[in-house]
């Protein structure tokens, strides 16, 4: 907890700092350390890995009975947002950053919900009809969990 | 914003300035309608304050079924990749200013209209953009004659990173021609490559026709050429090659034939900040001599 509260403060005050510092403060996680929960019946039981980076990209609006899909995730700053950057989205903290920023300035999609706590995240997610969220295998809080290529954690 | 700092080799001076100054904000306005707008504060000569304010963009989404927009107010024309993606975001350009065809309007740069868009269709990640405007000489707030513009568009995705595009663009502007008071139609036809990962590429290449009924059709070419290579997910040197030939006797633009070649390296300190270094090496017809500038800039958002 020190490390992020420390991680949040050397990002507001020093960008140039960030692509340095962040490697080395920031836990590697084995496999199976993430899953997917989502708050709709709509959303696929099973889904691949390559899909999911797509919905989770912006690259779906809509779950099949209409319901808006709303992305929500840990920001890149904490570890598991770190985690999944690389694991999902094949992309370093900066670039997943600079690509909602881009997807958002173009207006191709709406801006995804960040949380600095996990806690927060899970709030929104039972709130939010249509959510679709990473979170750390095993605190799923009783929200429904896809399995990703039939894995619970990935 | 953008801070720059230049030196011109043509009259000796360095200068420092400030860019734009670009106010971006979006908002749900309910679960299937959207606002997104623009505004850029930016130096102008003419106004007593030495800025101006413009609209670059007012745009009402709403999404009407899957990826399927219905769209109205004003936009970036989205007749090529540019113009389309990093609209006045200094920091998401790849380089310090916007390629030649930009500065020597070539393209339309903005409609104000309605349409549809919509993308990642399919297994080729399709998508498209229809739009009818008022057409070039017309204002933001009305139309300056009968016609409008027709705006088509469509790319795919069929890899990662990787994004081709077309488009066309027709138009027909009443007193358009420079040497006559003759109406000029045109059609700008675009296409466009895009591929950034660690390599990056961008080209795309504009040909137009503007026709009038004393001279018939006359072409014109602009193309650029955008290569880098990121070293370390932060430093990217790179290069880019602009070329604009018109039509011989072309009455709608002016004739500027040019030649511009640019070397630089980008420095992307964090995801909201840039830092950019230049060379260019520009020849044009109008300037009868080679100009070699300097630049360096500092693209922030936050």
């Amino acid at each position: 907890m020190k490390n992020l509260t420390k991680l949040s403060f050397i990002i507001a005050l020093s960008y140039s700092m960030l692509s340095i510092t962040l490697p080395a403060l920031i836990t590697p996680f084995e496999t199976g350390s993430l899953s997917v929960i989502v708050n709709t019946n709509e959303a696929p039981t099973n889904i691949s890995l390559s899909n999911l980076k797509s919905v989770l990209k912006g690259e779906k609006q809509r779950w099949k009975d209409g319901t808006k899909i709303t992305l929500a995730f840990m920001k890149t700053s904490t570890n598991i947002g770190s985690e999944m950057s690389h694991r999902v989205f094949d992309m370093s903290e900066k670039q997943l950053n600079k690509y909602f920023l881009a997807q958002v300035f173009q207006g191709k999609m709406s801006s995804p919900e960040f949380f600095d706590s996990e806690t927060d995240l899970l709030n929104f997610v039972k709130n939010t009809k249509g959510t679709i969220a990473v979170i750390k295998a095993g605190n799923s809080s009783g929200l429904k969990t896809i399995t990703v290529d039939g894995k619970t954690s990935f | 914003m953008d801070i720059n700092s230049t030196y011109n080799s043509v009259n000796g001076t360095a200068s420092f300035g400030l860019g734009e100054q670009d106010l971006f904000i979006t908002t749900d306005i309910s679960d299937r309608l959207s606002f997104l707008g623009e505004s850029v504060f930016k130096y102008s000569a003419t106004s007593t304050s030495k800025f101006n304010v413009s609209l670059e963009r007012a745009v009402f989404k709403y999404n009407f079924k899957g990826n399927h927009n219905f769209v109205a107010g004003k936009f970036h024309t989205p007749v090529n990749y540019w113009n389309d993606s990093y609209h006045h975001g200094r920091v998401f350009f790849p380089t310090i200013g916007r390629p030649e065809l930009f500065n020597q309007k070539i393209i339309p740069i903005h409609t104000t209209g309605i349409g549809m868009m919509g993308e990642n269709f399919g297994k080729l990640k399709m998508g498209y953009n229809l739009m009818i405007g008022n057409g070039l000489g017309s204002t933001d707030i009305k139309d300056n004659d009968r016609f409008k513009s027709y705006t088509i568009a469509g790319h795919m995705k069929p890899i990662e990173y990787l994004r081709i595009g077309m488009s066309a663009y027709i138009d027909k502007i009443t007193d358009g021609s420079k040497k006559s008071n003759e109406d000029v139609s045109q059609q700008v036809y675009s296409v466009s490559v895009a591929y950034f990962n660690k390599f990056e590429f961008l080209g795309e290449m504009a040909y137009t026709n503007n026709s009038t009924d004393s001279l018939g059709r006359q072409s014109t070419i602009a193309a650029y050429i955008y290569m880098g290579y990121k070293i370390k997910d932060m430093i990217v040197p790179y290069v880019r090659l602009d070329y604009i030939g018109f039509g011989e006797q072309d009455m709608y633009y002016v004739h500027n034939k040019t030649n511009s070649y640019t070397i630089g390296v980008r420095y992307e300190i964090n995801y909201l900040t840039a830092l950019k270094f230049e060379y260019n090496y520009k020849l044009t017809e109008l300037a009868n001599t080679a100009g070699q500038t300097f630049n360096l800039q500092l693209a922030l958002g936050f």
